[in-house]
């Protein structure tokens, strides 16, 4: 193939995966260095294990334990939960880390492949690492608080590809967005998160909702993507409405909304760079 | 009179004896200064009025329709807007002093603190104290627009007790984050994951989301002996939702107590923690090394 | 105690801990500098130079040894140095970049315990000072490397230090921004006597023009001390200097030259001429013992008929010093680079 051909709009496919292969290298240099090993393991078993357990207490402490469904419920979306968390974050903190911390995003940015392909290795290593997390929770589950497991890998697979599509358009949005903020953002991605988590049916039924809600929960790829993965590895669907939704048409909106999300997130992040190279916000530092 | 000139000693050595009223409010002034850029960039970049106490809000509201999918009594719904409201403290504590301390290293700030006299503690409070109006905000809509929108009766018999423990809970609060402070920079080669760190299990162990008495009895000591947030949250719920069946790990006036000695231990914890991190620091070069 | 050495060092060591073997950043470090002195430590990279600096500005332990600074050990009696000194950096980028300029320096002279007022009085002289009044309202983030800099060393002087340590102060700036704060750093020499200077610095002229007395330093050891003269007379004892005529002297000529008191030569060093230069044009190079002697030279020279066209001194450059002392130059890396420098 000709190199005029294989090139997308000046970038080659070839400097791209190079820049992201290299990037994946660095990413997980970056994420394994933070600490010491115990702390890691540490920091890699805790947090998701606590978030879970809050729900998990929570619903003990009103059910007494009864009414296993719902806890398989909160189960699964707490750990799928990491997921969107540990992508949007990772996405997030890498273009921050990077802009305000190593102060290399502006040698990024000029580079043949730009800072897309960069961006998305770069934050893979936060992906992995949320993926055993949901691994994690999903075995206390099982082993200790009943939660019986039916995988069926042929439905999970396609879904869990189209769901970390959606939540990576997310992630890109969010960080394009958060590289516009003149004033750290590094906690910005979890309160954004705490906003999806609330729309997502992550946690508890779209039902409970207030119906002006609704839209926006049931246009959310994260939404149709936790109901997926709940089918994909419990058998059955959540509580309330969407549970009378057949597997089928719960696959057909979750393609539909990560088909609007992707485009979206790639072209709101082509502007918010843009505008960052006009306000000179690329090598900005920041700091209060 | 020529600008170089400000001080009347006349020589290094006199300038150097300062009284000990001058070494407090030096330290005072230090606190002003630095809560200082905090404030003034509230001002300046408002988006955090969008993300500090709307989300938030929102993710408060998430735990909120929890209970509620559980048909969970309604005083569950206060305990979760209220632990909500203390999270942003908590919040504060852990990303605008430790997490942000650590960060000043990163600047070469952290060098001209320790170069300059005031004491690392006044820096470390200058920067909670500039959180506090974030912080503050933060808490006052959780409150404020959760117990409207969702309803929260609340049942204070003792309001001012009720505030005293609120604010004796912020001393060991802000002792514990002063202690991490300089943890961080002992532990961790980057203190974001160290902050994130800090959020979930301390949630669960705080029960920020459900009764303490909810957690197996050893856990509880734990955080009682432990924890200001877990130890002041139980307090205020017993306090802002007197009667309502759900009873606090101890009686008010013992967690009052345990309060009050956390709050001496863990300042004096923090002192002697910045402390050994400076003399470290000193001896192993770490001020002067970036990424070690 | 008026008396008392501004900064004082007896056997500093300081050695890193290192992979694959510690680092000896200094090897035994004395140093006395009286106060009001502008010292300056000059070196490569890597010669401990900013080490010693770190130590002398409590943010470092010396492994072995004493220093002190204004009489107060820098181990033991952090707290009273830190009252009586301030450090500036090059390449500084401290501080907050959404505050303005005047709010930055305020902000610092709070760390100092200025009163609001005076710390605000403060600000606003040592920003007229120091050239920043057009970018007083400026945001510190959009500020051109020479004004941060300048910035740089206005906090340095914020709390009025009785000892100031500059640390490659001119590090990346231009010609013009370098000569403008060398230039503040003179005036403040002049504003405030017996205020003392450590520099550090790999700039020669820079040495040259700020300090009273030099220390050579490389691999953490000072290699040779004194005033900027005193050291080019290590590698020159004598004064050499470049004299172009419009004709040899008369009487005696060059020989007749260099038979004069004072003078310990005189030859003839026409390939050092100019290219183009007349052809009748004579060069001469005269050693003397003294720079006193050059009088009777030129006396000499115009009795003999010559018109003294150019005359240029000869001198090693504070490098060759280096060179001579260690048998390489400022710009040949040592292979063992350590952490510090």
């Amino acid at each position: 193939m000709s190199q005029r051909a294989a090139s997308v709009r000046g970038i080659t496919l070839a400097d791209a995966w190079r820049s992201f292969r290299t990037a994946i290298g660095l990413g997980w240099a970056v994420e394994a260095n933070w600490s010491d090993p115990f702390l890691f393991v540490v920091y890699t078993v805790a947090k998701p294990l606590a978030a879970a357990l809050i729900l998990v207490v929570m619903f003990d402490v009103i059910t007494g334990g009864q009414g296993t469904e719902f806890l398989q419920f909160l189960i699964v979306g707490s750990a799928l939960w990491n997921v969107v968390f540990g992508v949007m974050g990772g996405l997030v903190q890498s273009i921050l880390e990077d802009r305000e911390r190593y102060r290399m995003l502006k040698y990024i940015v000029v580079t043949p492949s730009g800072l897309f392909p960069f961006l998305l290795g770069r934050s893979l290593a936060r992906v992995i690492v949320s993926f055993v997390a949901v691994a994690l929770t999903l075995f206390v589950g099982v082993a200790f608080l009943g939660v019986e497991l039916r995988p069926n890998l042929v439905y999970l697979a396609p879904a869990t590809l189209l769901g970390i599509l959606a939540v990576i358009s997310l992630g890109i949005f969010m960080a394009g967005w958060c590289l516009q903020l003149r004033q750290e953002a590094w906690h910005y991605p979890e309160a954004i998160a705490g906003a999806i988590y609330l729309i997502s049916g992550a946690i508890f039924p779209i039902d409970i909702l207030p119906s002006f809600l609704h839209p926006i929960a049931y246009g959310s790829p994260t939404t149709w993507w936790l109901e997926a993965s709940r089918r994909g590895l419990l058998g059955h669907g959540s509580p309330g409405a969407m549970g009378t939704l057949s597997d089928g048409a719960v696959m057909l909106f979750l393609a539909i909304s990560t088909a609007i999300a992707i485009p979206i997130g790639l072209a709101a992040f082509a502007w918010f760079m843009k505008r960052a190279r006009q306000a000179g916000l690329l090598d900005m530092v920041t700091g209060s | 009179m020529s600008g170089y000139r400000g001080t009347p000693a006349t020589n290094a050595r006199e300038a150097a004896e300062w009284s000990t009223g001058r070494v407090l409010w030096s330290n005072l002034r230090a606190v002003i200064g630095r809560a200082y850029p905090r404030v003034i960039g509230l001002t300046r970049e408002p988006s955090w009025i969008f993300f500090e106490i709307a989300l938030p809000f929102l993710a408060v509201s998430a735990f909120v329709f929890v209970y509620r999918a559980l048909d969970a009594p309604e005083e569950f719904i206060g305990f979760v807007v209220l632990g909500g409201a203390v999270t942003s403290f908590w919040l504060n504590v852990v990303w605008m002093m430790a997490a942000q301390f650590y960060w000043e290293k990163d600047q070469g700030n952290l060098e001209l603190y320790f170069t300059a006299p005031m004491h690392l503690m006044s820096i470390l409070a200058g920067m909670a104290i500039g959180g506090l109006v974030m912080t503050s905000s933060r808490a006052l809509a959780v409150i404020g627009i959760g117990s409207i929108l969702y309803g929260v009766t609340y049942s204070i018999d003792q309001p001012f007790l009720l505030a005293g423990v609120f604010l004796l809970t912020m001393i060991p609060l802000y002792g514990m984050g002063m202690l991490f402070a300089s943890l961080f920079l002992l532990w961790g080669r980057e203190a974001y994951h160290l902050a994130e760190l800090l959020q979930e299990p301390i949630y669960f162990l705080g029960g920020v989301n459900f009764p303490l008495v909810a957690l197996p009895g050893a856990v509880v000591g734990v955080v009682m002996a432990t924890l200001p947030l877990g130890v002041g949250l139980d307090a205020m719920r017993q306090l802002a939702f007197a009667g309502s069946g759900v009873e606090g790990v101890l009686p008010v006036g013992v967690e009052i107590a345990i309060l009050a000695a956390m709050g001496v231990i863990f300042l004096v914890g923090a002192r002697v923690a910045l402390r050994y991190l400076e003399h470290l620091a000193r001896r192993e070069g770490r001020l002067t090394l970036k990424w070690q | 105690m008026p008396d008392e050495l501004a900064i004082q060092t007896r056997g500093v060591t300081r050695v890193y801990k290192a992979k694959p073997d510690p680092v000896t950043a200094l090897g035994g470090v004395d140093l006395d500098v009286e106060p009001g002195e502008y010292f300056g430590l000059l070196g490569p990279n890597g010669a401990g130079k900013t080490t010693l600096i770190k130590i002398l500005t409590t943010l470092l332990l010396p492994t072995s040894g004493t220093a002190k600074v204004a009489g107060f050990d820098v181990v033991n009696e952090t707290a009273k140095i830190r009252r009586v000194i301030n450090m500036v950096s090059g390449g500084e980028q401290s501080g907050y970049g959404l505050l303005t300029v005047r709010e930055q320096l305020w902000m610092f002279s709070q760390f100092y315990g200025l009163p609001t007022r005076e710390g605000w009085r403060r600000t606003d002289e040592l920003i007229e000072i120091t050239g920043l009044t057009e970018q007083r309202q400026q945001k510190v983030r959009s500020l051109s490397t020479g004004q941060r800099q300048k910035l740089n060393f206005a906090r340095g002087l914020l709390n009025d230090p009785w000892v100031l340590f500059l640390d490659e102060p001119t590090l990346g700036l231009d010609v013009a921004a370098a000569r403008d704060l060398r230039e503040h750093t003179i005036s403040w020499k002049a504003a405030a006597p017996g205020r003392t200077l450590l520099l550090t610095t790999h700039y020669m002229v820079e040495a040259e023009q700020l300090c009273d007395r030099i220390a050579i330093v490389d691999r953490g050891k000072i290699l040779a001390l004194g005033t900027p003269e005193e050291l080019r007379r290590r590698v020159q004892a004598e004064s050499i200097f470049r004299l172009e005529l419009d004709q040899l002297p008369r009487n005696g000529g060059i020989a007749g030259i260099g038979e004069l008191p004072g003078v310990l030569s005189a030859v003839r060093a026409d390939e050092e001429l100019a290219d183009g230069a007349a052809s009748d044009r004579v060069a001469l190079k005269v050693a003397l013992a003294d720079d006193s002697a050059l009088t009777s030279v030129v006396t000499a020279v115009a009795e003999r008929g010559s018109l003294l066209i150019g005359l240029v001194k000869s001198e090693p450059s504070l490098e060759d010093v280096f060179v001579e002392l260690v048998g390489r130059g400022f710009g040949d890396e040592r292979s063992d680079d350590g952490e510090a420098s």
